[in-house]
């Protein structure tokens, strides 16, 4: 894989966790797990990007990679040029690296001004100034059993952007966030991409996910499906291919059904298109020319984008997960009784 | 190794735990065993029993040393047993862990912290208890015996410490944290005894009479694989040939060598290897 001058590139990096199987012979037998394989992406510097996939996927074993928690099997992790094989063992390159795991649990008597304190030591920086740039100033000697949720996330934060990393990797940052913590938070990742740094986040909620990331890198079951920027993985995975058209005169039934299949119409009217070569530019155009010339012309023409969690669903399907209330043993449904009149 | 570092953690864990809830239950206890048997214990009109000998003041040193053993080296449990895994289940350990420090450095400071926040009171307690002997019997420990005895207890919660953080990384969940850390403790301080007079019994030897110099010779053997028992050999080297087990002091020298290093090299491997 082609070497850049900055941001992250992952070379093929393989991992498998290791299970614990007991026998008689051995009571401290292991066998192999699930794990990544072969995971492979690059990311140029200041971007942020989606980590996706659905669970059990990799994200987070990925993530414990890249911040040296873990030793990959084989591949290499190049940050900023410099090629890596074992982040765990250079203590050096994590330097550049900030990492936010998942649901930190801050507890016990010590404060968010104590725990940044002692990072510091660790990390041989100043951290006068993060708790007030994740909020956290007025709660910096409140003992951490006394902190919501958010505020524990908040504190996460502020430990993952000690030191000004080049590279910050976020494990479900917005869990626990109130909306405006979740906007102020969204706000600041881009001001760190603006500044250069590159930004990797793994969350459910993709939402919050879509409305920051340009790029995402799509895993499934420890492989990567897809990854670049959004409007081409939509592109790749034929999710950019619907129209939605509306307008208010005349019936376009006929016009609209001779330029796509048409998936949904309403009188009106409202219609949503879908050509298999896609829509470019000249399509629409001669879609609009025909609508115009034949009396019903069109108040609103747009791609209907597809989003995270439909990205998501094409690429990995649903299957064996099964969500169906009806078709579960293991929940009891509540039956309302209906007394007879 | 940046050994600044490692020292400002260490600082920083003891800052942490000195005024903590564990230490205000620690600390009467650690003044109350090791004053009270430094005092009591060198006191002229106080009837001990005949096979303890308390005439000088070293002598009551080596006595008061079994306080210790049952009072510092608990500290320590109690610190300790819980300095990995807490952290680890609660996660903050990966962030610590993800830290451009060396795990080497990470360990180091962490068994550091756990040993200073109990070592730093019992070796002040300690000299405070030579003082009190000083003052009940008017003469003072020689400089040797008073050197020996700090070192020898400071090795003790030293290797306590490694013990203890060992065990903690193995844990995976606070109940096999404390059962892990209490059962070490108990093992070393209250069952030791019983396992020697086991071994004893399984090889041949005579255990029905513990004052038998057979036994005592196997006795001193046995407790080179204990702490606690080499921390009594390393005393009883400075003990009149009568009160103490004939025993080689090179075996006891490589005893203590032994004790640091093998739990200390895999304790460190532990903490390589070690998975938030």
């Amino acid at each position: 894989m082609a070497m850049r001058a900055g941001g992250l590139v992952v070379d093929g990096l393989s991992f498998r966790h290791r299970i614990s199987a007991p026998s008689l012979k051995n009571p401290w037998a292991t066998r192999q797990g699930a794990g990544i394989h072969g995971v492979s992406f690059s990311v140029p510097s200041g971007s942020i990007v989606g980590l996706v996939g659905p669970n059990g996927a990799g994200k987070t074993t990925l993530l414990h990679l890249l911040s040296g928690l873990r030793t990959p099997e084989s591949g290499s992790v190049a940050l900023n040029g410099k090629e890596w094989k074992d982040m765990k063992s250079s203590p050096e390159a994590r330097t550049g690296i900030g990492f936010m795991p998942d649901g930190v649990r801050w507890q016990g008597n010590s404060t968010p001004n104590k725990v940044l304190r002692r990072m510091s030591i660790i990390r041989s920086v100043d951290s006068s100034k993060l708790l007030e740039l994740v909020g956290l100033k007025n709660k910096a000697d409140e003992t951490l059993d006394r902190l919501s949720a958010g505020m524990r996330q908040r504190l996460s934060l502020a430990c993952a952007l000690l030191g000004s990393p080049t590279v910050l990797l976020l494990d479900e940052p917005f869990t626990g966030l109130d909306p405006v913590a979740q906007k102020a938070l969204q706000e600041l990742l881009r001001q760190l991409a603006d500044r250069g740094t590159t930004i990797i986040i793994s969350s459910h909620l993709l939402l919050e996910l879509e409305a920051l990331v340009e790029r995402v890198v799509l895993l499934h079951q420890g492989q990567v499906i897809i990854e670049g920027k959004l409007d081409s993985v939509r592109k790749r995975l034929g999710l950019d291919r619907k129209l939605l058209v509306e307008g208010r005169k005349g019936d376009a039934k006929e016009i609209l059904a001779s330029h796509g299949e048409i998936l949904e119409y309403h009188e009106g009217w409202t219609a949503t298109l879908h050509r298999e070569d896609g829509w470019s530019l000249q399509s629409r155009e001669e879609l609009v020319t025909e609508l115009c010339n034949k009396g019903s012309p069109p108040y609103r023409i747009e791609a209907e984008l597809a989003d995270l969690a439909e990205i998501l669903s094409a690429a990995t399907g649903s299957e064996g997960i099964s969500m169906d209330l009806a078709d579960s043993a293991m929940v009891p449904l509540a039956r309302k009784e209906v007394e007879e009149e | 190794m940046n050994f600044r570092r490692i020292l400002s953690l260490a600082k920083y864990e003891v800052e942490q735990r000195a005024l903590s809830l564990r230490m205000l239950i620690m600390a009467p206890l650690l003044t109350l065993f090791i004053l009270g048997a430094c005092w009591g214990i060198s006191d002229p009109d106080a009837s001990l029993p005949s096979s303890i000998s308390a005439d000088t003041p070293f002598e009551v040193l080596f006595v008061a040393s079994l306080f210790i053993l049952l009072s510092a080296t608990l500290g320590v449990v109690l610190f300790g047993f819980d300095g990995i895994s807490r952290s680890r289940m609660s996660g903050n350990l990966a962030i610590e862990l993800a830290q451009p420090i060396a795990r080497r450095e990470l360990a180091w400071s962490m068994l550091l912290g756990t040993w200073a926040v109990v070592a730093i009171p019992t070796l002040l307690l300690s000299i405070a208890g030579i003082i009190l002997i000083r003052i009940q019997m008017g003469e003072w420990a020689s400089f040797a015996d008073i050197s020996l005895f700090l070192f020898s207890t400071a090795m003790l919660l030293f290797w306590y410490a490694v013990i203890q953080m060992y065990a903690s990384s193995l844990a995976k969940d606070m109940g096999s944290s404390i059962a892990l850390g209490v059962a070490a403790w108990l093992l070393f301080t209250m069952v030791w005894l019983l396992v020697t007079v086991m071994v004893a019994s399984i090889l041949g030897v005579e255990s029905s009479n513990t004052t038998d110099p057979l036994y005592e010779t196997f006795s001193a053997k046995v407790d080179l694989f204990s702490p606690n028992g080499v921390y009594h050999l390393l005393l009883e080297t400075r003990l009149a040939e009568d009160l103490s087990r004939p025993i080689s002091p090179l075996l006891v020298v490589l005893a203590t060598a032994l004790w640091t290093l093998i739990p200390l090299v895999a304790y460190l491997k532990r903490f390589e290897k070690l998975q938030p």
